[in-house]
């Protein structure tokens, strides 16, 4: 994608999520809200290319979407003759008539953070939360999220509707939480971007145009917004450090003929420097509101990876012990494997897999870092008919050809 | 439910099951996703390439037998496995990691009974 087109998508990408959030925090109904967007989308298509692009394409689609909602609501409010429903129209008349009035990006107030907080609302199940995300604030397009995350289109779609009924049922406010309420709420927030992230990170690692690859910026997108909403949240910094700094490692994640190339062998000269300094600041920003967390200490274990562009070399001792403060403080499956693979490196593969196997079964079972781990401690150990097993999960586990190629070959060494 | 996975397969992995340096890695694969899978499988066979298949069919009365596949396309069915899952969504989580996806791909039907259909 050229930067030209790419800057085009990002600026209607910006405004379709600024447009949207604010429709919806103003009517409360967030299919009414991107119905109405969509509408005005869908005229400003057939009118924009006979009567020019408007002076300011956003106040242009504002109005044009906020009639839509008025319209509706006024219809709707006849018919139940609802207080609020009249409260809202009058709001919104209000709000767009300043907005479109003054120049447009100082004027919109911005409530993406507002509409994030309501797709992870406590109500909404903490699996629907990302892919609602990537449908209001960023406005992808459902296929792609299902692709991205495994499951059928037509039942992430049937989801995705439940989830915005759920919303205005409820009447889950479009809101930033009190100050009391905030830390576990936004914890939610950004538990689903990082699983947006994750999801990108995973799979097809180097494909420049992959759709895929595209979900980890997107949530970078997230990530950056929370920030600048929320300045002064360490998690919040935390997590776009960790997102940034894996990210920044992404040209070095395959050789030349598209063969996998695991962190320890990777050149440090091809990680993207820009990407690791606005990491760093991102984690030094964190660190002096002196309030750690679980983003914090993962960014905190990238960060270490990361030195090894001025080292030369990585403090896998240290690592070890940052995967050690997550397991005691934030235990998780992820954790708990990191760590394991840390105590291999540093000389202790019995204390690694004495970690794995305090992970239960059925969550290790079709969990592919805790194969991959295993066996590769286990080699270690020259248990070597336990380690063609682990290697053969882990392979069956593996959805990157390039990573299962590789892991193929590790195979074949035990031999 | 139980869920058969079709396996698609292109020339190229067909190509690659006989001996050679490719045959290891095609094995190894294929073995390794049966293994990862297993406790979800029910079922399931390899097939030959199509070039081993016969096709009959009856056509104004009259009787047609041919060599090759029913469907001539680039893929073509190289095995099928069923799985025993709750839903769609696990059948696919199972397909993810198939390695006929690269190039190939798999077919998920839910299998339903004769006796629930008539």
């Amino acid at each position: 994608m050229t930067p030209a087109k790419l800057a085009v998508e990002q600026t209607a990408r910006d405004s379709y999520g600024r447009l949207l959030a604010w429709l919806a925090t103003r009517c409360g109904d967030l299919t009414l809200a991107e119905d109405a967007l969509g509408d005005a989308l869908t005229r400003a298509l057939e009118t924009w290319p006979s009567n020019g692009v408007p002076a300011s394409p956003e106040a242009w689609l504002l109005t044009a979407a906020r009639r839509k909602v008025v319209d509706r609501v006024r219809r709707r409010q006849t018919r139940l003759r609802s207080a609020d429903a009249l409260r809202h129209a009058r709001q919104l008349r209000l709000d767009a008539t300043e907005a479109v009035d003054s120049p447009f990006s100082r004027t919109l107030p911005d409530r993406r953070l507002e509409l994030m907080f309501a797709c992870a609302h406590p109500h909404i199940p903490p699996e629907i939360r990302a892919p609602l995300m990537l449908q209001t604030v960023l406005g992808l397009d459902a296929t792609r999220i299902a692709s991205a995350l495994l499951v059928r289109p037509a039942t992430l779609a049937q989801r995705l509707v439940r989830a915005k009924r759920d919303i205005k049922a409820r009447g889950i406010a479009f809101a930033i939480p009190e100050a009391e309420e905030l830390p576990a709420r936004l914890a939610a927030v950004l538990d689903a971007i990082y699983a947006a992230f994750g999801t990108g990170w995973a799979a097809w690692p180097d494909g420049e145009g992959s759709e895929l690859r595209g979900l980890a910026v997107e949530a970078i997108w997230l990530g950056q917004l929370t920030v600048r909403a929320l300045p002064k949240e360490p998690e919040a910094l935390g997590l776009l450090a960790l997102m940034l700094l894996s990210e920044a490692r992404r040209p070095a994640r395959r050789a030349a003929d598209g063969s996998f190339v695991p962190i320890e062998e990777q050149d440090p000269t091809l990680w993207d420097p820009a990407l690791l300094l606005e990491g760093e600041k991102a984690l030094w920003l964190a660190a002096q509101q002196l309030r750690g967390g679980p983003y914090q200490l993962e960014a905190c274990i990238q960060s270490v990876h990361a030195d090894r562009a001025r080292t030369g070399l990585t403090d896998w001792a240290r690592i070890e012990e940052l995967y050690g403060f997550l397991v005691d403080r934030y235990p998780s499956t992820g954790a708990r494997v990191g760590r394991a693979a840390a105590l291999g490196r540093t000389g202790r593969p019995t204390d690694g897999l004495a970690t794995l196997d305090a992970i239960p079964d059925g969550i290790a079972q079709r969990h592919q870092p805790y194969w991959a781990v295993r066996a590769w401690l286990l080699r270690g150990l020259e248990r070597t008919d336990e380690a063609l097993e682990a290697y053969a999960r882990a392979i069956g586990l593996t959805e990157d050809p390039a990573a299962r190629s590789w892991l193929i070959a590790q195979r074949e060494q035990v031999n | 439910m139980k869920v058969m996975m079709f396996i698609l397969e292109t020339p190229e992995h067909f190509a690659s099951r006989a001996d050679g340096p490719a045959a290891d890695a095609y094995w190894t694969a294929w073995q390794s996703y049966s293994a990862a899978v297993n406790d979800k499988v029910v079922g399931g066979n390899v097939l030959p390439s199509g070039s081993d298949a016969v096709t009959l069919r009856r056509r104004d009365g009259e009787r047609v037998i041919q060599d090759g596949p029913f469907v001539d396309s680039k893929e073509s069915l190289g095995g099928y496995m069923i799985f025993e899952v709750d839903t769609m969504d696990e059948a696919i989580e199972l397909a993810s990691t198939c390695p006929c996806l690269d190039g190939g791909a798999v077919e998920l039907r839910p299998i339903v009974p004769m006796s629930d259909m008539t």
